[in-house]
């Protein structure tokens, strides 16, 4: 039994079953990348195959710890030395990285938050008893002088309870921190006003670009597309652009479901469905979307990243010594 | 500038492959001037390709690290000026030929690709804006450009059916194993900064990390078993197909985040 044991240990421990391990990583991730990307990378099989790969690695690092001091030992220059290390740090890097990883697909967690200017939203909803709510003051585009964006930028507060906690500006690769949650800028659209008239009765509502709305007691829907800033019929649905010079909605009408026409309107125009139907844009409100994310595993993936680096340094420091690396290649072998 | 730029790539371009050639004639007539006329016509090719990148530098008034177009002009300056540090160190001319041919075809793929570039940039996008910048594709250059270098030496070895160069092979690998790890690890940072994750399956990333293991899987066996012949030299030169890949196909084949790159 503990042959057995010694034997399924020695293979499962060594570096040529990590190697055959890192080819199947390769293999399937390459797959993955072009079949359905979204779900292959979280099919249980390939979490699996990385878990296999963390323990591999485990327990070639812990083999390697365990010869060390022969590693270490007299007759190896300075160089053969700083290398071994180089190999632990860059080996321990790697677990660090996958157990930070692992951590946050068990502990962590991260959504979306869609907010206007003047809206507020929950963002964790138990901080000390209270919950942490986010309050979009406004929201900004910076252009360059080619109209092109330069920058996203959400005015925010940071409320614990009623308490007003932090106020900042989140741009895009500038999150905002504040107790273990960080909120990113992740992407902004317009929300219409749109007035709606069926049977002479009449319904304010919003719609936020892509929403299609029911017009109440008629068979009526409209699609609001895409709010158009600088319309030009030569550019399409695109806008000429960013600035509001020539503001469009560009809109659909559908018939139970059936698509009926499409057109764009300005604000204020009156849309003539039939007798007995109508709308009209009537105001724009931009909104913000925002990544909120916990991730405990963060800092034992930075501290891995970091270990990773310098330990790949290490292990490949003086590949360009003139000797070759037969002193290398004895170690292993031994 | 935009004159200056595209003739300075097209004269770049033009020297690599009279390079090439001259490496060519002088390996097969062991002619010693043909060869010198080679390194004399891969350095001005690569003063060329430096011409480019100060004037696309000053057009666009921030570092030539932002798009592909630029970065293919990086990735040819960087693995010539490696080729001839490494001709220069080793008192050898192998992989000459084949290191420019590669860089020629690299910069002819500018004047396929993206004949537009030339002249023409567009400000960063607000992705792009990050202190990350530099430091991510700048070790991303010097990994492709000494994986360019590796299997140069590689496919030259395997045409010569001679290993003699096996560690030199070795070497370029290895170099370049550390840029592309230090890179990904940058890349890591920065889109945990950008994005809200540092790792998401992007295709970029995915070909990046696979590349990764190719060569890693190379170099563990190298220095484990001293891994020569044709059969390592395959795996070299596999891997720089992968590299380029994940340049070229990732960025025309698969959509993903790193769209602009």
């Amino acid at each position: 039994m503990s042959r057995i044991f010694h034997y399924t240990f020695k293979t499962f421990s060594s570096m040529k079953t990590g190697l055959v391990l890192l080819a199947l990583l390769a293999l399937f991730s390459a797959v993955g990348s072009s079949i359905l990307p979204d779900r292959f990378y979280h099919h249980l099989l390939f979490n699996i195959l990385i878990i296999l790969l963390f323990f591999n690695l485990g327990l070639c690092t812990i083999n390697r710890c365990l010869k060390l001091r022969k590693l270490l030992g007299a007759g190896k220059d300075l160089l053969s030395k700083v290398r071994q290390w180089g190999w632990l740090i860059l080996h321990s890097g790697l677990m660090l990285i996958l157990i930070g990883g692992m951590i946050n697909s068990w502990a962590g967690q991260s959504g979306t938050v869609r907010l206007a200017e003047g809206e507020k939203a929950v963002i964790a909803e138990e901080r000390n008893g209270e919950a942490v709510t986010l309050l979009l003051e406004a929201f900004e585009i910076e252009l360059y002088d080619n109209n092109m964006p330069s920058q996203y930028l959400s005015r925010v507060s940071v409320f614990k309870g009623d308490q007003l906690e932090q106020q900042e500006t989140i741009r895009v690769n500038y999150p905002l921190r504040y107790d273990g949650i960080k909120i990113y800028q992740q992407s902004y659209g317009s929300m219409v006003g749109v007035t709606l008239e069926a049977e002479g009765k009449v319904m304010n509502t919003a719609a936020v670009e892509g929403q299609l709305l029911n017009i109440p007691g008629s068979r009526w829907g409209v699609k609001v597309f895409k709010y158009v800033p600088d319309f030009d019929p030569s550019y399409g649905m695109e806008s000429k652009s960013l600035q509001p010079n020539n503001p469009k909605i560009i809109y659909s009408i559908y018939q139970e479901e059936q698509l009926l026409g499409v057109g764009a309107a300005p604000f204020g125009e009156r849309i003539e469905i039939d007798s007995n139907a109508a709308l009209e844009f009537n105001g724009l409100k931009s909104y913000s979307v925002f990544k909120v994310k916990e991730d405990p595993g963060l800092p034992y993936a930075g501290a891995g990243g970091i270990l990773f680096m310098l330990g790949v340094v290490l292990a490949e420091l003086g590949i360009f010594r003139r000797t070759g690396d037969s002193s290398d290649r004895k170690t292993r072998e031994e | 500038m935009a004159e200056i730029i595209k003739t300075s790539t097209g004269l770049a371009l033009l020297l690599f492959l009279i390079s090439s050639c001259l490496y060519g004639l002088g390996y097969s007539s062991r002619r010693e001037k043909l060869l010198q006329a080679a390194v004399i016509a891969a350095i001005a090719g690569a003063l060329a390709n430096l011409a480019a990148l100060t004037a696309r530098t000053i057009m666009t008034g921030r570092l030539p690290l932002t798009d592909g177009y630029e970065f293919l002009l990086c990735f040819t300056f960087v693995s010539v000026l490696l080729y001839l540090l490494y001709e220069k160190t080793s008192r050898t001319r192998s992989g000459g030929a084949g290191l420019m041919v590669i860089t020629a075809l690299l910069l002819g793929t500018v004047f396929l690709l993206m004949p537009q570039q030339h002249g023409s940039f567009t400000p960063l996008m607000p992705a792009l804006k990050s202190p990350w910048l530099t430091s991510h594709v700048l070790t991303a250059v010097f990994a492709y450009s000494a994986f360019a270098l590796a299997a140069a030496l590689a496919l030259v070895q395997l045409l010569k059916k001679d290993n003699s160069h096996d560690i030199n092979v070795y070497r370029a690998v290895g170099g370049g194993f550390v840029m592309l790890s230090i890179s990904i690890v940058l890349g890591g940072v920065w889109a945990e900064q950008a994005w809200g994750t540092y790792w998401s399956w992007d295709p970029k990333e995915t070909w990046a990390l696979v590349t990764w293991i190719i060569y890693a899987i190379y170099l563990h066996i190298y220095r484990s078993k001293g891994w020569k012949g044709s059969n390592a030299n395959l795996v070299v030169i596999a891997g720089f197909i992968l590299v380029l890949f994940t340049f070229f196909g990732v960025n025309y084949l698969l959509a993903g985040l790193h769209s602009y790159g």
